[in-house]
C-alpha cells in the first residue's frame, strides 16, 4: 500500500536566522537518507499558515514496507533523535498516511504550489456523516479545476500533540489558482465547507487544523506511487 | 457574482418558539451583522405559535456575493460555536443550508 509521511516542523521562537538553516539543512541531509526507498520535498511554509509550522517536510514511498523499514533502522533513528535534540527545532506534528482518493490533470508536469490541509473530526461523528465527509472531500477536484494533482487521504499514524484523521493536499499551478477558483467555487463554500464551519450546526471539523503552503518547482505527488489515470477538467 | 443566501432553520422546543426568536435576534443577530451578512427575512410556519408545538423558524440572511463569504466565515470563528451550542438546547433540530439565485430567464430555464 502506497505511503507516505509528512512533518510540520516549527521554529523555536528566537533561533537565530543561521540557526534556522542549519536546521533546514539537516532536515535535507535526514531526507537523503529516504533517497533509496522515498521522494523527498523539504520546504519552507509560505505564510500566512495556520498551525502549519516553518518546514514542509515530505516523504513519499511506493510501499508501506519502504516505509516501515525506514523508519525501523537504526541510521534513520539515530537521525531523528539528533533532529529532536536541535535547538532551534520548537516541536513537529507528523504524519503518516495512505491515499483514499488520488488524481493528475493530463497537465505538464511541472511545479507551482503545494497546499497541505491536516484535520480531526470529532469523535461524536456518526459513520454516515464521515462517510459524506470522505465523499464530498473526494469529489472536489471533479468541481474545481485549479487542481491540478492531489490526494485525500487517511491518517495511519501520527506523532505530535494532536491526533488526526485526514489529510488533504493539493498541486496548483500557482496561488492564484488557490486563492481564486478554489477559494470562489460554490461546491467549496456551499458543499464541503459546512463540514468546517463553526457558524453551521452540521459542523463537524474539529476547530483546530493545519494549513500550510509552500512552492515548488517540480511536482511533489506520484514521485513513488503510480501515476493515476489522467482525470478530465472539469466543464 | 449573484448573492449567498444563508437559511438557518431551527424547530424550536414546545414552547419556545418567542423565546428562541428573541435570542436569536438580541444574541446571535448582531453579531452576524457585524461580520456581514443581512438578515433578509425572518419566517414562521405554521403561520401561528401553535401551543401543541411543531412550528420551525427560518431566519433568511444574504451576503453579496462570493467574495464577501470568506470574511464573514473567518470572523469570529473562536466563539461561534457558543451560539449553535445553546441554539441546540432549545430546539428539536437545526440546520444551515447556502443558496444561490437560480430564477434562471422569464421562462425559469438556464
Amino acid at each position: 500500500m502506497a505511503t507516505a509521511r509528512i512533518s510540520l516542523l516549527s521554529f523555536r521562537e528566537g533561533a537565530s536566522e543561521g540557526a534556522r538553516v542549519e536546521l533546514v539543512e539537516r532536515v535535507r541531509q535526514i531526507s537523503a537518507l529516504a533517497a533509496p526507498v522515498a521522494r523527498g520535498l523539504v520546504a519552507t511554509d509560505l505564510p500566512p499558515n495556520r498551525n502549519g509550522g516553518d518546514i514542509i517536510w515530505r516523504l513519499e514511498f511506493a510501499s508501506e514496507a519502504d516505509y516501515e523499514a525506514l523508519m525501523a533502522s537504526r541510521e534513520w533513528r539515530q537521525a531523528e533523535a539528533a533532529l529532536q535534540a536541535d535547538p532551534a527545532l520548537a516541536g513537529a506534528e507528523t504524519f503518516a498516511f495512505t491515499p483514499l482518493s488520488v488524481g493528475e490533470r493530463g497537465v505538464e508536469r511541472r511545479g507551482g504550489l503545494y497546499r497541505l490541509l491536516v484535520l480531526a473530526l470529532e469523535e461524536s461523528t456518526p459513520p454516515d456523516l464521515r462517510a459524506r465527509f470522505e465523499t464530498e472531500m473526494a469529489a472536489m477536484p471533479s468541481y474545481v479545476s485549479s487542481i491540478h494533482r492531489w490526494n485525500f487521504a487517511r491518517v495511519t499514524h501520527s506523532a505530535g500533540p494532536q491526533r488526526w484523521d485526514y489529510l488533504w493536499e493539493q498541486e496548483y499551478t500557482d496561488l492564484a489558482g488557490f486563492r481564486g477558483e478554489y477559494m470562489s467555487h460554490p461546491y467549496h463554500w456551499g458543499v464541503v465547507d459546512i463540514w468546517y464551519d463553526p457558524d453551521n450546526p452540521a459542523r463537524i471539523v474539529k476547530p483546530y487544523l493545519c494549513n500550510s503552503f509552500c512552492d515548488i518547482d517540480a511536482p511533489v505527488m506520484f514521485t513513488r506511487w503510480p501515476r493515476p489515470a489522467a482525470t478530465p477538467f472539469p466543464g | 457574482m449573484s448573492r449567498i443566501l444563508v437559511i438557518d432553520e431551527v424547530w424550536p422546543l414546545t414552547g419556545m418558539v418567542e423565546t428562541y426568536r428573541d435570542a436569536y435576534l438580541a444574541d446571535y443577530a448582531p453579531a452576524a451583522r457585524r461580520r456581514g451578512m443581512t438578515l433578509e427575512a425572518v419566517l414562521l410556519t405554521p403561520p401561528l405559535v401553535l401551543a401543541e408545538g411543531g412550528n420551525r423558524l427560518t431566519f433568511v440572511w444574504s451576503i453579496p456575493d462570493a467574495s464577501g463569504f470568506w470574511p464573514v466565515r473567518f470572523a469570529d470563528e473562536d466563539t461561534k460555536h457558543a451560539w449553535w451550542d445553546r441554539s441546540a438546547a432549545m430546539t428539536h433540530r437545526q440546520e444551515r443550508t447556502l443558496h444561490t439565485d437560480f430564477a434562471g430567464d422569464d421562462h425559469g430555464h438556464r
